[in-house]
């Protein structure tokens, strides 16, 4: 699979405040690859430069030592920065701030319009992108009645309107609420199933667990990368960085801790359950069970 | 002290096409020292409940009374009640404003009318029951601090005013692991205080379960359920109606006990610790 994102050993401060500024860089030689299609997850503690990596993605940022290539587009190329921007679209953190327009319709149009996409062609993105994230039926209605949930929906649809096929989540559950949560993780993963890419920066360790791959950011450079699996097996590590571990993770190890014999690939609930399912295929109820010697 | 909330109504938008009604015939009682969690979906009317519970919009008809007398009287006996009751709105650190943590801080108290003596006296009291050292962070700008720092900053400036009731509205929402951490160690070490009553409004239910004397579950502007956690998270059928995820222990008990046969008279459970306990015993039942 070829990568559509290459990072490669960038380099990135912030200009410095007056005085006491940090000195120092909240990227350093950073590189990463991400290939085409992939579900990458980025975790790490506040400062780590989460965001900021985000940010040099799609050139909103540019790193001051090595390049990021978007396709193969090097993003230090004034003349491809729009190309690229189409490419790699991203979602942040707080709905109100990414919503243009009075009408969701015409919000999730904004993008295309600005592209000068033919009119028949926006009608046709915008409905699509709509009907994608299941907010097809409220395309009339202002941002103002909208959920939380249902805001950020909206603002994923503008980015599946610009027909990018890299999407960035820069902690787009972090202002929502569970259910509001739930919504916006369903949806990444349906798009990444379409095939998106999708790179998804988020606190909740529950959200990265679902990714193909996590990596871990700490003082601007990768601390771990993995799987979900190989990720969460360094526990201590990930609680050294203050990094919680997702639910079914704990429950597992508190089991294990009370003798409980499991499986080490534990890591979504779903694979709990399946676990315990195996313990007690077979077996009656635990209430019923008659003590056997 | 002890707030009484009696047959609360509030309506936004009155007489206006959008007119909808934000909470109906609200009644319940907090005691002295009672930590209470706000629970609900979003857009129930937990806000909107909780910034009648210093006078910050008023009934449209209902009462809210501390210790038996209504604070929204217009006497200066009712204003002086409103100034016992602290209200930390959702995302505080928006609000500060100051050239030093310490002036932030003392902003508050000094509005009521503290001497400048007093007010130094309670910010300093204020900043260390939020483990910011005054005399480390004290004249630095408020605006160099992370952001769980600039969050326990803005919420030093409600202690600062003495309240008895402080009242929480999302504290941790939008903080990293561990600025939620700090924020929590915080709320169970005011917890400690016998006289401080706290209403937190938050949608992380295993921080609810966590600190809650009792929790008030809201539905569409009207109150569900007031209760202890056990009696609202164990109640599945509450659950369901209202639309909110119990904590993840309590839902995932919930489920194994619904898919696997084995589980299915598994007690309830709220905590990661009581479900591994629930499971481990289910399953080492068998062997004693």
């Amino acid at each position: 699979m070829e990568n559509i994102i290459e990072v490669k050993n960038i380099t990135f401060s912030y200009p410095e405040s007056e005085e006491d500024a940090p000195a120092e860089p909240t990227l350093k030689d950073l590189s990463l690859d991400i290939r085409n299609g992939e579900f990458v997850a980025i975790v790490g503690p506040n400062g780590s430069g989460k965001s900021t990596l985000a940010k040099c993605l799609n050139a909103l940022l540019l790193p001051e030592e090595g390049k990021v290539c978007v396709a193969g587009m090097d993003t230090s190329d004034e003349d491809l920065i729009w190309k690229i921007r189409s490419q790699v679209g991203m979602v942040f953190q707080n709905p109100d701030n990414q919503l243009v327009s009075s009408v969701v319709e015409d919000d999730v149009a904004f993008g295309p319009e600005n592209l000068g996409v033919d009119p028949a062609e926006i009608r046709r993105r915008v409905d699509e992108a709509l009907k994608a994230v299941n907010m097809y039926d409220n395309r009339r209605k202002g941002p103002h009645q909208l959920s939380g949930g249902q805001k950020q929906r909206v603002a994923i649809a503008g980015v599946l309107a610009m027909q990018s096929s890299c999407m960035i989540f820069d902690e787009p559950t972090a202002m929502l609420d569970p259910s509001g949560r739930a919504e916006i993780i369903d949806v990444i993963c349906d798009l990444h199933r379409q095939g998106k890419t999708i790179v998804l920066i988020t606190h909740f360790m529950e959200e990265a667990a679902k990714a193909d791959r996590i990596v871990v950011l700490k003082d601007g450079q990768l601390a771990m990368e993995g799987t979900p699996l190989e990720v969460f097996a360094r526990e201590d590590r990930l609680r050294e960085m203050k990094l919680v571990l997702p639910f079914a993770i704990e429950l597992a190890d508190q089991l294990k801790a009370r003798g409980i014999e499991l499986p080490k690939d534990i890591v979504t609930e779903e694979d709990l359950m399946a676990a315990l399912e195996s313990l007690t295929a077979g077996r009656k109820t635990a209430g019923e069970a008659v003590p056997c010697a | 002290m002890r707030l009484s909330i009696e047959n609360l109504y509030h309506t936004y938008g009155k007489g206006l096409a959008f007119e909808t009604a934000a909470l109906k015939d609200v009644s319940f009682t907090i005691e002295e020292g009672e930590f209470v969690s706000f629970i609900g979906s979003t857009g129930c009317g937990k806000s909107t409940l909780a910034q009648h519970l210093n006078g910050l919009l008023k009934p449209d008809s209902g009462r809210v009374l501390v210790d038996g007398k209504d604070i929204n009287e217009k006497t200066p006996e009712a204003m002086a009640l409103r100034h016992r009751i602290g209200l930390v709105f959702q995302y505080p650190e928006y609000q500060l404003f100051e050239e030093t943590v310490l002036k932030d801080v003392m902003f508050g108290p000094k509005n009521l009318g503290c001497s400048e003596e007093d007010a130094l006296r309670r910010s300093r009291g204020a900043l260390s029951l939020v483990s910011i050292d005054p005399d480390i962070f004290g004249q630095r700008s408020p605006f160099e601090l992370s952001g769980g720092q600039k969050r326990r900053v803005a919420i030093a400036g409600v202690l600062a005013m003495e309240p008895e009731l402080l009242i929480l509205d999302e504290p941790t929402a939008g903080l990293d692991p561990q600025g939620h951490d700090e924020i929590l160690d915080m709320v169970l070490a005011l917890r400690k205080n016998p006289k401080l009553s706290i209403v937190m409004i938050s949608h992380n239910m295993a921080d609810v379960v966590e600190l809650s004397d009792k929790i008030l579950l809201l539905s569409h502007g009207e109150l569900l359920k007031l209760g202890t956690p056990q009696e609202v998270f164990g109640d599945a059928e509450l659950m369901a109606r209202s639309g909110i995820l119990p904590p993840p222990a309590a839902s995932f008990v919930r489920r194994l006990a619904e898919k696997n046969s084995f589980f299915s008279s598994l007690s309830p459970a709220l905590t990661t610790e009581a479900a591994a306990e629930e499971i481990a015993k289910a399953l080492q039942g068998k062997f004693e």
